[in-house]
């Protein structure tokens, strides 16, 4: 196997916030492309990142290949990587992982292969009521702000006013903000009811560092179920993150 | 007159504990010279870093004085035997820099530190110490201190011969020297003052640390090093609720089925040590999930000590859960004593046994209730993982679980 990435920040990025919600998983490549579909431990986020074959450079594959790793290793290895470098992977006979980030000079780093047991991954199917699309980095203004104040952040639509209230409450006081696509904080929002929804802000916080990688992100939810943010990265990748509400 | 009955409502008696402390000290109260064992202890301070002080703590008596530092044995103790025993021992010190260990005092401390038994020691003091002992909000009970100026091993340090393997081993590092001791059933508090004196590690690397710091990076390098077993054990059955009271605190644990998060929560009272105003209770806590955490927890050391202690018993029964803990510290209780209180106690009330056994979280908060005084709402409200667990279904709730080929990890 043998896939290059013209971006190795992308999957700096990306993988940096993957790791902050799984610890291990299994990368999937077969024709189609890779794929990470995950688990958080307290299976409050399902974590989905894939990119399709024609996003890399070269792509070789004989069927399909498993590879286990232990992602904040290869977290530590991707901070390792600048603005030019170009990102290889490939397996050895034994299974174990190789980065490679080519740009300056090569620099090559092995990692061991991790054999887990079999995860279940469930197959959301979810009617979401309202979508809001930004510009990545809007995420993680949102979470940032509101982090200092509180620890769940609940969103709230107004169909009326075509804006997204994100605001928190805590002993410290509340926090509010308005988004909408007449203030330029979206740059599309679409919802025909009032919902509200609110979820854990430490999960919202690991998530936002993915915010780097991409340059637009969509976030999708409805009342009391589980919201998701999708991260539109370079290349025709995807990083999707779907979390489960916090109902009181 | 109240006579050691309790009156001031504390959990110790300070007039007890100080007469005591000065009985001894008043032997050696003009003495530029103290002669006595140490049981092994040694203290390094902090401030001035990377110049500190350091030197050993020595009490004046002679025989087996292992008990003044050896809080591992100290929770069978009333409290103003352990106040007593920190407020006897004189401690000579000299100040030095972290990275001076090629200084023959040095080499002395080590032989003092190393071992295992009391150890007869000869201090030679700048001054003599004065037999003033102090109480203060923010530090330990301390015994007198004087500058020191020559120290005389007399005795022959007992050093177990896995300290004396680590120890010559330069190109062992630090974190697996600490693990070689504690799998060899050394006593932490025995491995932290090793440690504290830059007696373990590369060699091109030893550093003294100061007391401080060593006792947390010993907690939290043993139960991040356990931990990385407890992760891949399999989930507990049931939620499990552990309560334990010592000297006006409660310490209250509940353990439940699902990957290792950890929570560690106190709750001071007004009058407390932490809390000396009058008003209301302060709650504050910290937390991991089960990737960890990369910044220092607000709360401080007694985080590692007490995930230390839980991570050793989920170790001991291959088990994983996550695990929320409480303290309540009530006003009686005004003496700040170290982070061994909170290790020892955590490790006992583990060793009692779970008070509860539920599978009903509403259950077991009715339990936290009945035992605390705060209430299981206030706990809850304070709590992150147990908002989590309480308000948070997981999200396989909200789908149908199914497995698709090429999804399951290869074994």
């Amino acid at each position: 196997m043998r896939l290059v990435f013209p971006d190795a920040r992308v999957w700096k990025y990306a993988i940096a916030s993957i790791s902050n919600i799984v610890e291990e998983a299994s990368f999937i490549i077969n024709s189609e492309g890779l794929r990470l579909r995950s688990l958080d431990p307290s299976k409050v986020v399902l974590v989905d990142y894939t990119i399709p074959h024609t996003g890399f450079e070269e792509f070789e594959v004989d069927g399909e290949v498993t590879v286990g790793v232990n992602l904040s290793d290869l977290s530590r290895v991707l901070k390792r990587s600048t603005k030019s470098d170009r990102l290889e992977l490939g397996v050895m006979d034994s299974g174990r992982l190789v980065v490679a980030l080519k740009g300056r000079g090569v620099r090559k780093f092995i990692l061991p292969s991790i054999q887990s047991l079999a995860e279940q991954v469930p197959e959301l199917s979810i009617q979401f009521k309202a979508r809001a699309r930004m510009v990545s980095t809007v995420f993680r203004d949102i979470v940032s702000e509101l982090e200092v104040m509180g620890e769940a952040v609940e969103f709230i639509t107004k169909p009326s006013e075509r804006a997204l209230i994100a605001r928190t409450t805590s002993d410290l006081g509340e926090a509010e903000l308005e988004l909408s696509e007449e203030r330029g904080m979206l740059l599309e929002f679409s919802a025909d009811s009032e919902e509200r929804s609110s979820y854990s802000i430490d999960y919202l916080s690991d998530i936002a560092v993915a915010s780097q990688a991409a340059d637009e992100a969509v976030f999708e939810y409805a009342s009391a179920i589980p919201c998701k943010i999708e991260f539109i990265l370079p290349e025709g990748g995807r990083l999707k993150f779907y979390v489960a509400p916090r109902t009181e | 007159m109240c006579r050691g009955r309790g009156f001031c409502r504390l959990s110790y008696c300070p007039l007890l504990a100080s007469r005591t402390a000065l009985v001894k000290l008043r032997r050696v109260e003009s003495s530029k010279e103290i002669f006595g064992s140490s049981p092994p202890s040694v203290f390094v301070g902090r401030y001035g870093y990377p110049v500190i002080n350091i030197g050993p703590s020595i009490p004046p008596e002679v025989g087996d004085t292992s008990i003044y530092d050896f809080p591992e044995k100290w929770l069978e103790l009333r409290l103003e035997n352990v106040i007593d025993y920190r407020w006897s021992l004189i401690t000579g010190t000299v100040r030095v820099k972290v990275t001076d260990l090629n200084n023959s005092f040095i080499h002395r401390v080590h032989e003092v530190t190393l071992s295992a038994k009391p150890i007869d020691v000869e201090a030679y003091l700048e001054k003599p110490p004065r037999p003033r002992i102090t109480l203060s909000e923010y530090e330990p009970p301390q015994g007198p201190r004087a500058p020191l100026r020559d120290l005389r091993v007399v005795g022959n340090p007992s050093v177990p011969r896995v300290v004396d393997r680590v120890y010559n081993d330069k190109y062992l590092k630090a974190s697996d020297a600490v693990m070689i001791l504690y799998n060899s059933n050394i006593p932490v508090t025995f491995i932290e003052r090793v440690f504290s004196v830059g007696a373990l590690g590369l060699w091109s690397n030893r550093r003294i640390v100061p007391t401080r710091w060593s006792i947390t990076a010993v907690d939290s390098t043993i139960s991040e090093h356990l931990l990385k077993e407890v992760k891949h054990y399999p989930e507990i059955s049931s939620i499990e609720v552990y309560v334990r009271r010592h000297y006006d605190n409660l310490f209250a644990a509940l353990l439940i089925p699902s990957k290792w998060s950890f929570e560690w929560m106190e709750a001071w009272w007004p009058g407390s040590t932490w809390n000396p105003g009058l008003e209301k209770v302060v709650v504050e806590g910290d937390y991991e999930g089960f990737c960890g955490r990369d910044s220092y927890p607000n709360i401080g050391g007694c985080y590692y000590a007490s995930r230390l202690a839980v991570v050793e018993h989920l170790y001991g029964r291959r088990k994983q859960a996550t695990a929320v803990l409480l303290r309540e510290i009530y006003p009686g209780f005004n003496i700040p004593i170290g982070v061994w209180f909170v290790r020892e106690n955590v490790r006992a009330m583990f060793r009692e046994g779970p008070a509860l056994r539920t599978s009903d979280l509403s259950e077991a908060l009715k339990f936290i209730s009945e035992e605390t005084r705060l209430g299981s709402r206030k706990w809850l409200n304070s709590s992150r993982i147990l908002k989590r667990v309480a308000y948070i279904k997981p999200i396989t709730y909200y789908t149908n679980i199914s497995f698709r080929e090429g999804e399951r990890r290869s074994d």
